[in-house]
């Protein structure tokens, strides 16, 4: 397991390379200049563009500007924004504020959802059952930004519940309702898979012969469906760990909190590519790594999957 | 989601005392008996340099922290001396200024003539490359320290001279300064930011003063923590007839202003600058904040800018047709739900010398004098474009006033000429593309006061060559005018020769007037003085929490 582990990191290097690649050329092939909307409704002086230009590299052809851009980045000199912040202060700033909401997400996530889905998986039709289902549709069709308005609105404004936005600790606790917020969706998406899975998995062969030798019912759930059941509600969860840190945009920006998609996404809108290509590339290591923990999941799960 | 907005002069240092208190808001405010007050605001695009800095998310923080020779005053922007004891001339072409005894800057060092020199030589050097150094154009020895290529694509020269002649230190105290051309106005320009003095201290490290500068303002910079907050103190031995009446002030950055202004109704944050357009319309502020706050009129307005020397454009009936078909003020009420002001004229009523309706009747809607004026061209055998363009760019809110600019000119004339909206994606590819004379037809510009004065309105935009010249407007008749004006001692006699020269733009109607902007700033219940200076911003020297 452990060679197999090294093998697929030593993967993603290739991963990593093509993607940094692609997106600073996505980047560089994006209209407009950087520096030249920078002087509010007059043109900007010549000098300073091409100052700036200079010292960016941006008047040099693409695969010298990345391959400079890399061989900083290898020595961990992420170099400073257009706006002369240090990169790596930014990612450092908001990473720890985008892994609490994600992890705080991933928890509602797996215990509401989980929950709710397996219980009504269990008793199918039941009122609970149908009180899953209508909840999960209405989760599922409300946009997000919807929902953290409403939150914001409510509890913040209304209510005095909250604060309207995230302090600039942001600590746990203030993250506590917008990572809820963010989590609905795929709350939803995994209450209606549980329950499905776990419906399936009752009829399997292997539980009517648990049922059948006698064992009680706590341990026929408890271990032969719940364990089976988990293997699509991990791949789920890993994958949406990616989308959490990426696609937090719209909820962060709505409480103000300075997480790495805002990050990125003003950066874009910037055409500031020293902010972009590294927190991508730190979003893709995130997916392969996340990816590999769920890989890795599956064969405690289910003995008969084995690594080579 | 998040619009930069672009405030030049800066009226900041206009304001001179700032008392806000406590506030809530995010983590500034350590000691429990402070009053702070807190702003929304952004991250500044550039280091905290007055050379450097253009936009409004910087400036406003440099404008609490540097105080100019002159200051404007936050209710009238009217120009009065503030670091300078006096600023005297005789041919208003040199001008003797000198400082007033007892200014320091907040690490102790005292304000002579040379922190004022040096910080101009510096910030007009062209290798520096500031943003802001064209502000020293005007001063003798300019094009030696700043040369420009001949050719805007070629590097610029090395420039001759480090240190532009037009200035010299007579004593500690005293200055004089040599214009290339005199220019009676000089004086009231010395009140934006790119003008204020610098310690010996930045010489040394520039870049390191851009993240923590030293001014000689109301306000001491305390922190700044990138994308979060920018903090400046009260600066107790501020020598100032204006001092902070607060204990600091703190700009939080959002992103999503509609979260700045859920903050501002939960008490959460102190002063909201410009309420976002969901709280403005149907008067949704007047419901939620009573009457805590304040409207003002900006030096900020909105044209149409026509390529007036293109086939198609080139004939001024032709244009002041297109502008007598626009119906400004359904515009107004019906897209910003009357909270900007419809223009009648190129330059908004609070700058010095504004006047009424310059425009006269070509800025009245009215549809049959359009339809004549575009009769009366094409029976001089003029010949309209196949459809008249309007560009913009997309990336902030002018689609929709743009697409009524269009409708209005279509309804007007009903097939006989046919307008369309032209969206350009980002304002840095519609610039730059102004820059490379890529669009004919109406261009979207928008132009933010550098100073208060209707000077400021005319000559950048419409006089031969200059800066901001957008569709390359000539008339001699005009430049003669400005020229004339700049050399006017008398100042009721130089503003009589800047509205001349405004009504003269409706003869010839280089860009079409369509709205000035009006700004409405919001304030907690914990404030008790909140001053808005015509800049649109709070004087933040006079605020009391």
């Amino acid at each position: 397991m452990g060679r197999y582990a090294l093998r697929r990191l030593l993967q993603a290097v290739p991963v990593v390379v093509g993607t940094t690649l692609l997106i600073y050329w996505m980047m560089w092939a994006l209209p407009g200049d950087p520096f030249a909307g920078r002087c509010g409704e007059r043109a900007c002086p010549q000098d300073y563009i091409e100052a700036m230009n200079a010292q960016f590299m941006l008047d040099q052809p693409l695969l010298v500007q990345y391959s400079a851009y890399m061989a900083n980045l290898v020595q961990f000199d992420f170099g400073v924004t257009y706006n002369m912040v240090p990169v790596s202060t930014l990612i450092a700033q908001a990473l720890p504020v985008t892994l609490r909401l994600a992890l705080i997400a991933l928890a509602v996530e797996a215990v509401v959802g989980i929950v709710a889905g397996v219980i009504a998986g269990l008793r199918r039709n039941g009122y609970f059952d149908t009180l899953v289902f209508v909840s999960t549709l209405v989760a599922l069709s409300v946009p997000i930004f919807v929902i953290a308005r409403f939150a914001q609105w409510g509890l913040g404004v209304n209510l005095g519940w909250i604060s309207p936005t995230v302090s600039n600790e942001a600590t746990w606790a203030e993250l506590l309702v917008p990572g809820a917020v963010i989590a609905t969706t795929t709350t939803a998406v995994l209450a209606r898979l549980a329950r499905t899975t776990i419906a399936e998995n009752l009829r399997a062969d292997y539980v009517r012969t648990a049922i059948a030798k006698g064992l009680p019912r706590s341990r026929v759930i408890g271990v032969h469906v719940l364990r089976n059941s988990l293997i699509p509600l991990i791949t789920l969860l890993g994958l949406d760990l990616g989308s959490l840190m990426v696609g937090a945009v719209v909820t962060e920006g709505i409480f103000n909190i300075n997480g790495l998609g805002g990050l990125v996404y003003n950066h874009i809108l910037r055409l500031d590519s020293t902010v972009v290509v590294p927190v991508a590339t730190l979003f893709v290591l995130i997916y392969i790594f996340a990816n590999l923990v769920v890989d890795l999941f599956y064969g405690v799960l289910d003995p008969r999957i084995r690594y080579e | 989601m998040r619009a930069t907005r672009f405030r030049p002069a800066v009226a900041a240092a206009a304001a001179a005392v700032m008392a806000i208190s406590a506030c809530s808001g995010g983590g500034g405010d350590e000691d429990g008996g402070q009053t702070t007050v807190t702003v929304d605001g952004g991250q500044p695009e550039n280091p905290l340099i007055p050379a450097n800095t253009n936009e409004v998310f910087g400036g406003d923080v440099l404008d609490t922290l540097f105080s100019k020779l002159v200051r404007y005053d936050p209710e009238t922007a009217e120009p009065e001396n503030y670091v300078a004891e006096s600023i005297e001339t005789e041919d208003n072409q040199t001008f003797t200024i000198t400082v007033q005894e007892g200014w320091a800057f907040h690490d102790g060092t005292e304000v002579t003539a040379q922190s004022f020199v040096d910080a101009w030589n510096w910030g007009a050097y062209g290798p520096n490359a500031n943003l802001n150094a064209y502000w020293f154009e005007q001063i003798e020895g300019y094009e030696e320290v700043h040369p420009e290529p001949e050719d805007p694509e070629a590097d610029p020269p090395e420039p001759e001279a480090e240190k532009m002649s037009g200035l010299e230190v007579v004593d500690d105290r005293t200055f004089e300064v040599t214009l290339s051309e005199p220019y009676a106005q000089f004086p009231m320009k010395l009140g934006y930011t790119a003008f204020a003095p610098l310690p010996e201290v930045f010489f040394e490290d520039p870049e390191a003063f851009g993240r923590e500068p030293v001014g000689n303002g109301p306000f001491q910079f305390a922190s700044w923590t990138d994308n979060q907050e920018i903090t400046v103190e009260a600066y107790e031995d501020f020598a100032g007839s204006h001092p902070a009446q607060v204990d600091a002030v703190t700009w939080r950055m959002y992103d999503d202003r509609e979260a700045a202004y859920a903050d501002l109704l939960a008490g959460n944050l102190d002063i909201m600058t410009r309420l976002t357009p969901a709280a403005m319309a149907n008067e949704v502020y007047k419901d939620d904040l009573g009457d805590r706050y304040v409207e003002q009129e900006a030096g900020l307005m909105f044209t149409l800018t026509v390529t007036g020397n293109e086939e198609g454009y080139d004939d001024a009936r032709f244009r002041q047709a297109l502008s007598a078909a626009i119906d400004r003020e359904s515009i107004v009420e019906e897209i910003f739900e009357g909270t900007q002001v419809p223009s009648k004229g190129w330059a908004p009523s609070v700058v010095i010398g504004a006047q009424k309706g310059a425009c006269g009747e070509y800025c009245e809607y009215s549809p049959e004098r359009a339809d004549e004026l575009l009769q009366e061209a094409l029976d001089d055998g003029f010949e309209p474009p196949e459809k008249v363009q309007i560009w913009f760019n997309d990336d902030a809110d002018h689609r929709e006033w743009v697409q009524a600019v269009v409708n209005s000119i279509n309804q007007t004339f009903e097939g006989d000429l046919e307008a369309v909206a032209k969206p350009v994606p980002t304002f840095s590819e519609f610039r730059a593309g102004i820059n490379e004379d890529k669009y004919t037809g109406l261009l979207r510009t928008g132009w933010q006061m550098d100073y208060p004065h209707l000077e400021n309105f005319l000559s950048p935009l419409y006089e031969t060559g200059a800066s901001s010249n957008d569709g390359d407007y000539s008339n001699e008749e005009f430049d003669q005018l400005m020229a004339d004006a700049r050399q006017e001692s008398d100042e009721d006699a130089a503003i009589e020769m800047y509205r001349e020269g405004e009504r003269l733009l409706a003869e010839d109607m280089p860009a079409l007037p369509i709205y000035t902007a009006r700004t409405i700033t919001g304030y907690s219940e914990e404030m008790t003085n909140v001053e808005v200076t015509p800049f649109g911003v709070p004087a933040f020297a006079n605020l009391e929490k």
